[in-house]
């Protein structure tokens, strides 16, 4: 008898449950081809609601917000078609109310998106300077800006945390297809007998090994996080606190009607970033030799488009080259009094081939 | 005895790209905004490595009747709180996926524009989006006059062919200051201290200038830091650049002395202390005294106030062989500012800024809020005396009927 009387109850609370549903059901929206489009099965039912944007709202579900997004629409005998301004995110539940107080949800699908890496490390080598100012992280996936701060710790052999070791700049310093982020090592903290540097220490301390640690959580910009903890070990060597000297470099000479690369053994390790790009190998005509540049930061190499011809080259190095340190060409980055005020100039290296 | 040298490199000339707007690529990116002193609001756009210049000569909306607060009775206005949300409705995107690069006001009609991304990924959608009667609106740019001017580094079809295209400017500040522009940035590959100068409207021409300065924190030369923020201020009747690098340093260098080529000095009249990035410098005239100054903002220290005169006045720090270092403030005097939390700040008018801030009572809720200056302080956001039902009341606000706004 009891037993009866729940099921009666179940029944009937079903029914009131189910009611509204029931009521409410001949609406409908989905989401296709950037398009927000509502049908209905009863007739004319749309073309009462009308298409006065300013009448609907169309949001993402769970906002404490009034406010929607801008969108136009467009009525046709049996469906409202609404084009919002921005593309809905895929993932993602949106809300659209109707000006006669229905309220729809638009489940917009996640997409798959590959799980993010960290595929790289600059400088690579096992040993970096004590006073390395610049490192690079690539991720096999572009990544979410706004999470470097937390994500990123520098731990040393012990697993203890080094303090604040990065400067902290409002915008973080990613490549336009946010693969690449650049570190930069507090720079108070670099220079030899400075404030900062005496007061808290240097990042990195010579002869102890270090950890960077990437942490799992990180996202990808489609919202998909790094699998695991992610450590790149190395060691810290000698302070590099000279300027960089180019004709110190051990260039290699490739045979001539040979596609053989042009190789350059830097004395130190060069920030790979600038390498790449301010590095040129002019011929002749002056005109730049087109090929594939290779760096590590440790050498430079260019593999030409077409045979070498002989000739005498230039390997044009700009004044804004760095190395890992920060120093450049003529100037180290802890310049002493009295040593500024020197304009900078391009350095020629000569470079026969076929000679 | 040796003294501190500013070397102005130049150079770099560097095509502009004048060019009408066109679909929904205006914007690659949206950071740091101005105006000038008319209709036009120009746009950092790091991703594309350009400064855009908008003509909102149509788009403006004069905001004189939007009540702002009572300055008498150190009360600011909340024209948002949880502006986030309010503009992830907008955007029709979740709260998170909402970031406000930078505000600036458009002082003859009092609108607060703000730039804005719609996500974090490199497709990120930028707009700018302006604050009317309390409403938020999308400002459709593609409706307006631009233009555009490279400040590299862009990549061009040679350098994409050869496959570096990885180097980018966060183009930190722009000011605009009698037909020119400034703009610091820094770069993801290289540790300068390049600023531009780029008149407009726009012509074919950026004359990049590495300044280098003294920097008492390391107690010797700093041959190279970026430029945080910046903005120039008229010194005994000479325009004068005062710039806040990423170290903190404060350092003033008249604007005529940024000529190509020339080698000028830089002198370093304070510090902010290390550990602590500026965000933004703001001039504003003090309308109780007349006096000139600027409002310093910053990352991880409350806000100060630097008098104009005293920038002036101020000798250069000391520098050079057996210097000891300067661990903390130093320099011109710092007029602490009790204001916190601040992530944008601009000046509406005279009597009020503008901020967007963490609210003290709830770091999570972001509000665009108005400060009475000139001590930019809101009586509500602070245990104070005079909120004390027995507590003094100098400036009558017991007295003052509630507050009640259009």
């Amino acid at each position: 008898m009891r037993r009866f009387h729940q099921l009666t109850r179940q029944a009937l609370l079903a029914a009131f449950i189910a009611l509204p549903t029931l009521a409410w059901a001949e609406v409908t929206a989905r989401y296709e081809a950037k398009t927000v489009i509502v049908e209905s099965t009863q007739p004319g039912l749309l073309t009462d609601i009308g298409t006065d944007a300013d009448e609907f709202v169309l949001q993402v579900s769970g906002l404490a917000s009034s406010r929607g997004m801008p969108f136009s629409v467009t009525a046709s005998s049996s469906s409202l078609r609404i084009k919002p301004r921005f593309a809905l995110r895929p993932g993602t539940d949106y809300t659209l109310k109707l000006p006669d107080g229905r309220t729809l949800a638009i489940a917009v699908p996640a997409q798959d998106a590959p799980s993010p890496k960290l595929v790289g490390f600059a400088p690579s080598q096992a040993v970096i300077p004590a006073n390395t100012l610049r490192l690079y992280l690539h991720f096999s996936e572009p990544m979410a800006r706004g999470q470097m701060r937390d994500a990123v710790r520098l731990l040393r052999e012990d697993g203890t945390q080094v303090p604040s070791p990065f400067l902290t700049l409002g915008p973080e310093l990613w490549d336009p297809t946010q693969t690449r982020v650049t570190l930069l090592l507090d720079p108070g903290r670099i220079k030899q007998g400075v404030g900062p540097n005496s007061h808290v220490g240097a990042p990195l301390e010579e002869g102890e090994s270090y950890r960077l640690t990437v942490a799992e959580g990180m996202k990808s910009a489609a919202g998909e996080p790094l699998a695991q903890d992610t450590a790149i070990a190395f060691r810290v060597g000698p302070a590099e606190r000279r300027a960089i000297a180019p004709e110190t470099w051990q260039i290699l000479s490739p045979p001539v009607n040979t596609r053989a690369p042009l190789t350059v053994a830097f004395d130190r390790i060069m920030d790979t970033g600038a390498v790449r790009r301010l590095i040129v190998l002019e011929d002749m005509n002056g005109d730049r030799v087109p090929g594939n540049v290779e760096t590590d930061g440790g050498g430079w190499s260019l593999s030409p488009a077409s045979n070498w011809t002989s000739g005498t080259y230039r390997l044009v190095i700009d004044p804004e080259l760095e190395d890992v340190a920060g120093n450049t060409p003529g100037v180290p980055f802890d310049a002493e009094a009295g040593t500024i005020g020197t304009v900078q100039k391009a350095v020629h290296l000569l470079v026969v081939i076929g000679g | 005895m040796s003294s501190s040298k500013t070397l102005l490199s130049s150079a770099a000339i560097i095509l502009a790209g004048v060019g009408a707007a066109s679909a929904d690529g205006v914007l690659q990116s949206a950071g740091a905004l101005a105006f000038d002193t008319e209709n036009t609001l120009f746009v950092g756009d790091g991703k594309a490595g350009l400064v855009h210049a908008f003509d909102l000569s149509g788009a403006v909306t004069d905001q004189s009747d939007y009540q702002l607060g009572r300055a008498q009775t150190f009360e600011g206005r909340t024209i948002f709180n949880h502006l986030d949300v309010e503009i992830a409705a907008l955007l029709g995107v979740a709260p998170g996926d909402v970031v406000i690069n930078d505000m600036a006001v458009h002082k003859p009609s009092k609108q607060v524009f703000l730039s804005v991304h719609r996500g974090e990924g490199p497709d990120a959608q930028a707009v700018i989006v302006a604050v009317n009667q309390g409403g938020l609106e999308l400002v459709d740019l593609e409706a307006t006059d631009h233009s555009s001017i490279s400040v590299g580094p862009v990549p061009t079809a040679e350098t994409l062919e050869f496959g570096q295209s990885l180097n980018t400017l966060a183009i930190t500040d722009i000011d605009y200051y009698s037909g020119e522009l400034l703009v610091a940035g820094v770069s993801n590959e290289e540790f300068s201290s390049k600023l531009r100068r780029i008149p407009f409207p726009f012509t074919n021409e950026v004359s990049t200038s590495s300044i280098e300065i003294w920097h008492a924190v390391h107690a010797q030369y700093e041959t190279r830091a970026p430029i945080i923020s910046q903005t120039v201020a008229e010194i005994d009747g000479e325009a004068t650049l005062i710039a806040i690098y990423a170290c903190t340093p404060i350092v003033k260098i008249p604007l005529s002395e940024l000529t190509d080529g020339a080698e000028v000095r830089g002198t370093m009249i304070g510090e902010m202390g290390f550990g602590n990035t500026p965000l933004d410098i703001v001039p504003y005239v003090n309308a109780w005294d007349g006096t000139s100054n600027v409002v310093v903002t910053n990352t991880n220290r409350s806000a100060a106030s630097l008098n104009i005169e005293a920038i002036g006045a101020a000798e250069e720090m000391p520098h050079g062989e057996g210097v000891q270092p300067v661990f903390s403030v130093a320099g011109v005097y710092q007029f602490p500012l009790p204001m916190s939390g601040t992530l944008h700040l601009d000046t509406i008018d005279e009597t009020y800024a503008v901020v967007v801030r963490h609210s003290p009572e709830d770091v999570r809720n972001i509000q665009l809020h108005t400060l009475a200056m000139p001590f930019f302080f809101d009586r509500a956001d602070h245990v104070v005396e005079m909120n004390w039902s027995d507590g003094p009341d100098p400036f009558g606000y017991k007295s003052a009927p509630p507050l009640e706004y259009n």
